[in-house]
């Protein structure tokens, strides 16, 4: 708990993000405690109790309740993200390191696997995928002429005198379709 | 024209004496179904629209609406029906206010049906048509 305690003392001098920001400093210790918890189950708990929430009478269950009701807020959901992204960040030197020892070593169970993830982004495989899209905006003279030799038909069998149009304007009747 | 209420309201003697007193033409229209009435009216009416400048699709439409009612009429019959006249037309959009359910019971009355045949005869001869068999539709077909 001490340690704790003092690298939250550390951490004050830590430059914040904008979602820390809006925190005060006990839900910041809160939020940091709950990333560096040695354990998922009972993180709340374990950061509720390194921030300082509760007393030392306080017990388990009242803290994870604390816990919780820190959790739902968007406040600290945005503080938690933010901190997230950045250690994520800060690991990037760590994922190198183990990548490099395992490449050092081919007898390395995840040798194979380091080797396949380093080449893929040194000389990533190329593939050449060509999408042809084919739009035919011509219309279907066969499917008209089947349709207006079908009007025709029927119009000739019930006896149908179908207007004569010229440009647009009716100009008699008496023509079958 | 005696109206359909009236009828309604004739003892079982006047209803015989009225039906004795009825031409050759009105005893076909009284005993056409309802069915083929209001069918007729609407197939006279869709005639009248096939004459007009309308999109083809929608020619087609009613052509092959004609087309579907081959149970029916014969084709003959079909063609024998002139395209309605404005005054029928009239009547007809005026029944079609009553709403989709009732305007055909409206078309089909005995005195609503008489005054559309008055305004267009050729109703009454594609009634008086022999209606299509089995053996008549495959032969349209």
């Amino acid at each position: 708990m001490k340690a704790a305690a003092q690298r939250d003392d550390d951490a004050t001098d830590v430059p914040v993000g904008p979602a820390m920001s809006q925190l005060t400093e006990k839900q910041r210790r809160f939020v940091r405690a709950y990333l560096e918890a040695p354990r998922n189950h009972g993180a709340g708990t374990f950061a509720c109790r390194a921030a300082g929430y509760g007393s030392s009478a306080s017990s388990r269950q009242s803290l994870a309740s604390m816990a919780y009701a820190l959790c739902c807020d968007p406040k600290i959901q945005a503080a938690i993200s933010e901190v997230s992204q950045s250690l994520l960040i800060a690991m990037g030197p760590l994922a190198v390191r183990a990548l490099r020892k395992a490449l050092n070593n081919p007898k390395h169970p995840a040798f194979s696997k380091a080797l396949g993830i380093v080449m893929d982004r040194v000389s990533p495989v190329e593939s050449l995928q060509v999408v042809r899209v084919e739009h035919d905006a011509t219309p279907s003279f066969r499917e008209s002429a089947q349709i207006m030799a079908r009007i025709a038909e029927l119009s000739a069998r019930y006896a149908i005198k179908a207007p004569t149009v010229v440009e647009g304007e009716v100009v008699g009747r008496g023509e079958a379709a | 024209m005696v109206t359909s209420e009236q009828i309604a309201k004739f003892t079982d003697a006047e209803r015989d004496a009225w039906m004795a007193s009825l031409s050759e033409d009105e005893n076909v229209i009284l005993r056409a179904p309802p069915g083929c009435r209001y069918m007729l009216a609407t197939i006279s009416e869709v005639k009248w629209w096939l004459e007009q400048k309308i999109p083809d699709d929608a020619r087609l439409r009613f052509l092959e609406f004609l087309e579907r009612q081959d149970d029916l009429f014969s084709v003959d019959a079909i063609a024998q029906v002139d395209p309605m006249p404005g005054e029928g037309r009239e009547i007809i959009q005026e029944a079609r206010k009553l709403g989709k359910d009732k305007w055909l019971d409206v078309v089909a009355r005995w005195d609503v049906f008489g005054a559309l045949v008055a305004i267009n005869p050729s109703m009454l001869q594609a009634l008086k048509m022999p209606k299509p068999t089995r053996y008549t539709r495959a032969q349209d077909r």
